[in-house]
């Protein structure tokens, strides 16, 4: 079943590889992935543009490409006529996203940290909040009918987090930049226990988040069924 | 013409009824209310509206941007792609109108957002009660700020979504903002290459380092023509990527864009664009020119500096025992001096010739006194050749009269400048060398990791003084009559008097001057409350210090300064001086504990570069850090302990101060007020023989032999 979702994925993605223009792009930000985890081998200070800041913005852009097609041409409801469930879909094009994700920047990251007990460290510090940009990304497509609804709510979410992060001290989501805890994690040290309950709430919550945005759209007219008209307006 | 502005009322007119347009405003005003109120319920309140503004804007802004490109790709995309477009190449519209007037939409809702901000700080302003003069200062400010950075993002993206077909778009709009951000944000860092003058034209004012400070005390005057040059430069980009872009991409790509007066409008604003460009950039390097026209340079780095500093402060020569000052300003950019100072020789030789530093575009008219034979001038230098040698001790009097500008630029956005004689405001600092400084001092000094190129864009660090140097200073002033403040206490109108180991500063704008529990506070009124707050705070501490150490912490004037100044820790003035406090930090003063007070008022200097601090000095401080903080005690199990991870100990058993870290640390172990004991006589010792000379075995060892020599 799942065969037709990435057949068709599969289609559109070759359409995108077609273009000179996406591989320039995906030339240079790999090699800005080269360059930055270059850079982390000696700073590892780095890695709070990269972790949590650079990386985000790289995983809903992806997610914004990745949707575009079914969202925002409505071809969604096109699937909704076929055997193919619109659940897995989802679940296709979320895995298609965060393959270009781990393929860029952060899996750049990741294999030059790799070896050290450290780089599993950073992944679980990255991917709880990561997974509730993610799911920032879904309610805002889910609840606007376009994918650049997604990328605009996914955008607030990582930069509120940005500029009020000092405001909500342990509680804030991007927690490299609480002091001490670059260090915690590069030295392979027990987690304190405000960071585990800090990851832990940030990781359920993003998958609610995640799994309320995802199923919703997954429901046939559930926009009719809720009361909103759906615009007439495409991009 | 018509038919764009046509479209572009439609275009406002749709999205003044759409309720998303609402909900978003909404948000907005949310997210400003929550701030505001937020601060004015706050129980520390401490009237730094337009700080706190800022702080938030500077925050924000960015943030916006990046909105502001994403949204600007969705309006382009919408037009390529929406089914209205086919109906238009049938309608007598052309494509270039039709564009052109969303695009204007665009920008008319920017203004409208930008206008909304502008209100908002308006509002806050006026209920909180800010001053007149800083609330036009700021509202041009965040205006042109906001309008210009938003329209350059927006205009950015829509022209690239005009161009480019894919939804990859989004990712090089998101990436380019990206890259841009942390290029602006990142220029001072480093040995980047990018820190040329060229590169902070086309930077958003807002975006440039060390911008949003007090500047508010001042007038608009001094900011609307350095403000507005380099918004017109960012205006003139933002148009040439427009008109580039459509006139000449468009053309490539064979998108169907009427590009008629495009060639024209191409060229105008590459001219506009190049000319204010350049005046901007011979605004910058004006000084620049000046200096290397006298074959001198203009600044040092920090580094050099500091060498320079230690080999001043090491060698003793002349000190300014006296100086009287009567300062005229009778006009904007100029000032007149007549002066008359006495110099005393405090080395072990008999010297014939003095040095005295002026700042060179002050010429000297006259010169004289009864030791003085000859003088002559070396750029910022003054020599002075006297008739009979002079003793140690002794000394020689002189009397001068000079005139000129002392104005200096010293950051790209315009906003740090010193030395200014303005009618909307006045700054002299000493460091601008407005009156004569004994010895051969560099006025040209910044901090900060510079290159070499763009050294005159560095911050302005302070100089300190060995001794203290009795003032006598009159203003008389026709140019300004907002009210004037000085380091000095005042003794009347404009008349300042009194001796102090930093100098004279003068400053005139918003700005007051009160005497608090011993402490002369110079700041802008809507700080006076916060520093009176924070003085009360200090001085228990100031008291414990002068009981444990036996020396006094107090300072003696403490002064706001309205420009950033680059304070490092070879400059604060913290024993019997000045503390210059830059305008980020009067919260500093409220710190609670007293680990935080016991770092910030900490009477020993650190000696040496910041990977290299001499071991035995910063020990002490160390030691006395852990004396004076109970936070200290609670965190850390013993003072050896934390002396390990704080202070710089080698890892050797026979290193001496890892020893004298051991013994200190079982004396605290055993007896508390005998650790306190052997810190102050450590304390003495260290005042005594000078931080250079300062060693902590011997001094441990004199404290153990006087111990001994007593218990008989």
């Amino acid at each position: 079943m799942i065969g037709g979702a990435w057949l068709r994925g599969w289609i559109i993605l070759r359409g995108r590889l077609r273009t000179p223009a996406f591989w320039i792009l995906l030339t240079l930000i790999l090699g800005s992935g080269i360059v930055s985890s270059q850079v982390l081998m000696i700073k590892y200070s780095e890695l709070y543009y990269i972790g949590e800041g650079l990386s985000l913005l790289w995983l809903i852009t992806w997610l914004r490409e990745c949707f575009s097609a079914e969202v925002d041409a409505g071809l969604f409801d096109v699937a909704r006529s076929t055997p193919v469930t619109v659940g897995r879909v989802v679940l296709e094009r979320t895995m298609m996203a965060g393959g270009m994700y781990l393929l860029g920047i952060t899996g750049w990251t990741w294999w030059t940290l790799d070896g050290s007990p450290s780089s599993w460290g950073f992944l679980a510090v990255f991917a709880p909040w990561h997974i509730a940009v993610v799911g920032c990304f879904f309610i805002g497509m889910t609840l606007t009918g376009r994918t650049v609804g997604g990328l605009i709510t996914g955008v607030m979410g990582w930069g509120l987090m940005w500029t009020l992060g000092d405001v909500l001290g342990n509680e804030r989501g991007n927690i490299l930049y609480i002091q001490g805890v670059m260090d915690i994690v590069l030295q392979g040290n027990d987690w304190p226990h405000w960071m585990i309950y800090n990851r832990i709430g940030y990781g359920i919550g993003g998958m609610i988040l995640l799994l309320c945005g995802g199923w919703l759209y997954t429901l046939p007219n559930w926009r009719q069924r809720m009361g909103w008209e759906g615009s007439q307006e495409n991009e | 013409m018509r038919m764009m502005l046509a479209i572009c009322q439609r275009e406002c007119d749709q999205w003044i009824r759409q309720v998303r347009t609402w909900v978003i405003v909404g948000l907005y005003l949310i997210c400003w209310g929550w701030i505001i109120g937020s601060f004015e319920l706050a129980s520390d309140h401490t009237a730094m509206r337009g700080f706190t503004f800022y702080q938030w804007f500077s925050k924000g802004l960015p943030l916006l941007m990046l909105f502001v490109a994403i949204w600007g790709v969705y309006e382009g995309r919408k037009v390529r792609f929406s089914s209205l477009a086919e109906v238009v190449m049938t309608s007598p519209v052309s494509n270039g109108a039709w564009i052109s007037g969303q695009w204007l939409s665009g920008q008319g809702r920017i203004g409208l957002y930008t206008l909304l901000t502008v209100l908002i700080q308006g509002a806050w302003y006026l209920w909180g009660g800010v001053s007149t003069a800083l609330l036009a200062t700021d509202l041009l400010y965040t205006g042109v700020m906001m309008g210009t950075g938003l329209m350059f993002f927006y205009t950015c993206a829509f022209v690239c979504s005009t161009l480019f077909r894919g939804g990859w778009v989004y990712l090089l709009v998101v990436g380019g903002w990206l890259l841009l951000t942390w290029l602006w944000l990142n220029l001072g860092i480093g040995n980047n290459l990018l820190t040329s003058p060229i590169w902070f034209i086309v930077t958003p004012l807002g975006m440039s380092d060390n911008v949003d400070s007090l500047y508010g005390i001042w007038g608009t005057g001094l900011q609307w023509q350095e403000g507005m040059l380099h918004q017109s430069v960012m205006l003139g980009i933002t148009l040439l990527i427009l008109s580039l872009g459509w006139g000449w991409l468009a053309r490539i790509r064979r998108n169907p864009l009427e590009n008629r007066w495009v060639v024209v409008m191409t060229l105008l604003t590459i001219l506009l664009t190049i000319g204010c460009g350049g005046m901007r950039y011979s605004h910058f390097a004006s000084d620049l020119q000046a200096y290397k026209q006298e074959g001198k340079v203009y600044a040092i780095k920090g580094s050099e500096y500091r060498e320079q500093h230690a080999i001043d402060r090491a060698v003793k020569g002349w000190v300014m025992k006296s100086l009287q000052l009567t300062l005229s300003l009778p006009k904007e950019h100029w000032m007149k001096v007549d002066g008359k100072g006495y110099i005393v020789n405090e080395s072990d030789s008999n010297k014939r010739e003095a040095w005295v530093t002026l700042y060179h575009g002050l010429k000297v008219k006259k010169l004289y006194g009864k030791n003085v034979s000859r003088w002559s001038r070396e750029g910022d230098w003054v020599h002075l050749q006297l008739k009979e040698p002079i003793s140690h001790g002794e000394g020689f009097a002189f009397q001068l009269q000079y005139q000129g500008n002392p104005e200096r630029i010293w950051n790209m956005a315009g906003r740090i400048k010193t030395g200014f004689i303005q009618k909307e405001g006045l700054l002299l600092r000493k460091e601008d060398g407005w009156y004569p400084l004994v010895g051969k001092r560099r006025l040209g000094v910044g901090e900060g990791e510079w290159e070499a190129n763009n050294q005159y864009y560095v911050n302005p660090v302070l100089m300190r003084e060995r001794v203290k140097t009795d003032f006598d200073v009159t203003v008389s002033r026709e140019v300004t009559t907002l009210p004037m403040a000085s380091t000095l206490p005042a003794k009347g109108q404009d008349h300042f008097q009194g001796a102090s180991v930093y100098g004279v500063a003068l400053v005139a704008g918003q700005i007051a001057q009160q005497n608090y529990k011993g402490v002369q506070i110079v700041a802008p009124p809507e700080l006076m409350a916060i520093t009176k707050k924070g003085i009360a705070e200090q001085l228990p501490f100031w008291r414990r210090v002068h009981q444990w150490l036996g020396d006094s912490v107090k300072p003696k004037v403490l002064f706001f300064s309205p420009i950033f100044y680059q304070v490092n820790w070879l400059e604060e003035f913290t024993d019997d001086g000045v503390e210059i406090i830059d305008e980020r930090s009067p919260t500093s003063l409220l710190k609670e504990d007293d680990e935080h007070k016991a770092m910030l008022w900490n009477p020993v200097e650190r000696i040496g570069s910041n990977l290299e601090v001499d071991p035995d000095s910063d020990l002490l401080k160390t030691a006395i850090i852990w004396g004076l903080s109970k936070e200290v005690h609670k965190q850390f199990k013993d003072f050896f302990h934390y002396a390990k991870i704080t202070a710089t100990l080698e890892d050797e058993d026979n290193s001496s101060v890892i020893k004298s870290a051991r013994l200190l640390s079982d004396i605290d172990k055993q007896n508390e007020k005998e650790y306190q004991k052997i810190v102050r006589f450590l304390y003495q010792e260290y005042r005594r023989e000078g931080a250079q000379d300062f060693s902590l075995a011997k001094s441990i060892q004199r404290y153990e032999k006087r111990n001994e020599e007593e218990k008989p």
